[in-house]
């Protein structure tokens, strides 16, 4: 789920339809992925058993690739599976922030595996089969045992994409965001990893396919070879996007910035805030966001003042958006120098041009301000 | 308490000295550490290819691939210490320390599959066939050649690792096995753990030709491979699961965390240090978040300037930390107790007391507190 608020409330009125789901939705998103990633491992289970058998009888490499490809997508489903298993548990004093970030670290690790097991693989076995180009009379005989089990393995893998599909289509509308930047933007590598990994196996089948039927048609491996390949091909250019995403989100992504911006005007809005000075954010795990703020209050609250409003804030910023986890907010002076110069090195022109928007906007709606 | 005593233990040489002088030095340190260490494993890997191939020792080839997989690992070293380098930007505000996690955590996974994968694949099936191959034991000299020569090339790449990760453990005053522990530069840590599996692939891989040629049979070179396999897959793991931990967000040391609320609570504008976070973003570079409950009687401008100041001490002092974030909050705020209790157990509150005994003990309240 992507760090998400909602309507972009530029016009100073805080609508928030999708905070407000988030309460409710949170649960079942969690058991979402979850369902998400075991119905994967069944399927891919079920899957790979029958595509070794068929290349084993048959002899093609394209189903072994194939098999190989099953073998990988088990391995990342074992370790998305532990990703949603440890990141949930609470933050201690090793890791005052939490375990949030397992997730995205076992969803690397299933990355990688889909890279090596499944890529290596297919791509060497191809190879392989290109430059021997064996005749095999016992793959053209059984070919039919080919063409079943594929058919027999798009209707499985097609189960599990469904869910998939439907997890990340939920997700995303409820999020208001167009595919691709849900795909940049989500904080859940989980359902992600899955729907890329079905949609990859969806279109291995169908090399495969390709590969038997002109193989059999015109009684030459290079094809069945050439498929493997293609596959392995596939395979890596999904590991590749997963790794990116997971890198990102293990270095420590901020959050989106429509969520910043919700933020920064909520902060601006409270009546003892002067100017917000700097905000970060952090995704620390998959709907959950460390934010710090540096702001200057008004100077003539007392230090009493100041520590109750921080409370409120943090309690505020944590109900409207139910993903941030941790606030911190800094009292400082609007004026040194240093901290304009950091905040000015990181985000250019940016706060700047918020608070400046933010300002005009309050001066509207209550000129008294 | 002897922490914040002024050149008492800890927090001088972690924080103080470390990195503020040797910070540029350190990166280089690495920097060498990693070249050296990509040099030495091309040119033995080199050697090794040719003695396998000649001689057909499948403990020869699974030294082979170990160096293959060293040189990757280096590679994708290489690539954290240049790209952790990177400022802070909207998208990662934080920075981009952990990149340096990151790639050597890649670099783990990739001694794993590179090396221990093909070490054990190669020896498991020279046991299992044990094809007697005439070659191997005509050129067996070309094996012993090239392990010894290997082990010079290797001694010195493991060297130079040795010696800065003793010269950073004398500074820091930590035990070898706390500062492996601790450490959060895996790039040099990476290094000093590989090129030591390599020393002992070597000897293995001797042992194995060696008992290979006596008894002529090749189960003693499967045998070796396996070993040599295993200890790579040991080595992937160690580096793994220290990366892991940083990648996730790991504390700083209980040490300086202590110090630093040491340093907190001894400011006269504090009354009580509630919350004290942190997290290691980076090699050297730290985000130290706290929440505190300040006297009452100042007013608001005196709070920002106060943070502002401890900011800037808290600094100067543990060079380290990068960010700080003070929060003021009141002391007796419920749920952002049970939330610390909860983190924290009664660490923080048992800090808290020893303080205040401290203090009231000493009477002079400053005398604790002087920066660098």
């Amino acid at each position: 789920m992507v760090g998400s608020t909602s309507g972009r409330d530029q016009r100073g009125v805080p609508s928030d339809p999708t905070d407000e789901g988030r309460g409710g939705e949170e649960g079942s998103g969690e058991g979402g992925s979850t369902l998400t990633v075991v119905l994967a491992l069944a399927a891919n289970a079920a899957v790979g058993v029958l595509k070794l058998l068929a290349g084993l009888l048959t002899g093609s490499s394209a189903m072994l690739a194939e098999a190989a490809h099953s073998a990988a997508d088990c391995t990342t489903e074992g370790f998305l599976f532990t990703a949603l298993r440890r990141s949930s548990k609470k933050p201690d004093r090793r890791h005052p922030f939490g375990y949030g970030k397992e997730r995205f670290f076992w969803s690397m690790l299933a990355a990688v595996s889909v890279f090596v097991t499944g890529a290596a693989y297919s791509i060497y076995e191809g190879i392989h089969t290109i430059i021997e180009q064996a005749p095999d009379p016992a793959e053209e005989q059984y070919a039919w045992v080919a063409y079943a089990v594929l058919a027999l393995s798009a209707v499985i893998e097609s189960v599990s994409w469904q869910q998939a599909v439907r997890q990340v289509w939920g997700e995303k509308r409820a999020l208001g965001l167009s595919l691709r930047e849900y795909v940049r933007l989500s904080d859940d590598p989980t359902s992600l990893s899955v729907l890329f990994e079905d949609t990859a196996a969806l279109l291995g089948l169908l090399f495969a396919a390709v590969g038997v039927v002109l193989h059999q048609l015109t009684g030459s491996s290079l094809w069945d070879g050439i498929a493997s390949v293609l596959i392995g091909l596939l395979l890596a250019g999904v590991a590749y996007a997963l790794g990116r995403t997971n890198k990102h989100l293990l270095v420590g992504r901020s959050a989106e910035p429509r969520v910043m911006r919700a933020v920064f005007d909520h902060l601006a809005d409270a009546p003892e805030v002067v100017a917000v000075v700097d905000l970060k954010s952090m995704l620390t795990g998959a709907d959950s966001v460390l934010v710090c703020a540096r702001v200057d209050f008004v100077d003539d609250l007392g230090a009493d003042d100041v520590e109750r409003t921080c409370v409120r804030l943090d309690e505020e910023l944590r109900e409207r958006f139910n993903d941030v986890d941790e606030v911190f907010v800094e009292p400082v002076p609007r004026g040194d120098p240093e901290l304009r110069r950091a905040v000015l090195e990181r985000y250019g022109d940016l706060l700047a041009d918020w608070q400046r928007e933010h300002d005009a906007a309050a001066q509207r709606v209550t000129p008294a301000r | 308490m002897t922490l914040t005593v002024p050149g008492g233990g800890y927090d001088r040489g972690v924080a103080e000295e470390k990195s503020g002088a040797d910070d540029g030095e350190q990166g280089g340190g690495s920097t060498v550490t990693v070249v050296l260490a990509l040099v030495a494993n091309v040119l033995v890997g080199a050697l090794k290819l040719v003695a396998g191939l000649l001689t057909g020792s499948s403990a020869m080839l699974a030294e082979a691939a170990h160096s293959v997989a060293d040189t990757t690992t280096e590679v994708f070293l290489f690539t954290a210490l240049r790209r952790s380098g990177r400022r802070a930007d909207y998208r990662h505000p934080f920075g981009y320390g952990k990149e340096r996690f990151f790639w050597a955590m890649i670099a783990a996974v990739s001694v794993f599959v590179t090396g221990a994968a093909y070490s054990i694949y190669e020896g498991v099936s020279t046991i299992v066939e044990h094809p007697p191959d005439p070659a191997e034991e005509q050129y067996a000299w070309v094996a012993y050649a090239v392990l010894a020569l290997s082990a010079v090339i290797e001694g010195t790449s493991w060297q130079q690792a040795v010696r800065q990760v003793w010269r950073e453990k004398r500074e820091l005053a930590l035990p070898l096995v706390r500062y492996l522990r601790l450490s959060d530069d895996p790039t040099v840590k990476s290094v000093l753990f590989e090129d030591t599996a390599a020393l002992l692939g070597l000897l293995f891989a001797l042992v194995g030709v060696g008992l290979h040629q006596l008894t002529g049979s090749s189960v003693w070179d499967g045998i070796a491979s396996v070993m040599i396999g295993a200890l790579l897959g040991f080595v992937a793991y160690a580096l793994g699961r220290t990366n892991k931990n940083l990648l996730i967000g790991r504390s700083a040391e209980p040490r300086v965390m202590h110090a630093v609320f040491d340093h907190l609570a001894d400011a006269p504008e504090v009354d009580t240090v509630v919350d004290l976070q942190s997290m290691l973003t980076g090699t050297d570079s730290v985000l130290l978040c706290a929440r505190v409950d300040f006297v009452d009687s100042l007013s608001a401008a005196d709070l920002e300037r106060t943070c502002v100041r401890l900011d800037e001490e808290l600094r100067e002092r543990f060079t380290d930390l990068d960010q700080i974030f003070i929060e003021p909050v009141p002391r007796t705020d419920p749920e952002l107790r049970r939330a610390v209790l909860e983190r924290y157990g009664t660490l923080l509150a048992t800090w808290q007391r020893e303080h205040d005994a401290d203090r009231s003990g000493q009477s002079s309240t400053h005398s604790s507190r002087s920066p660098g």
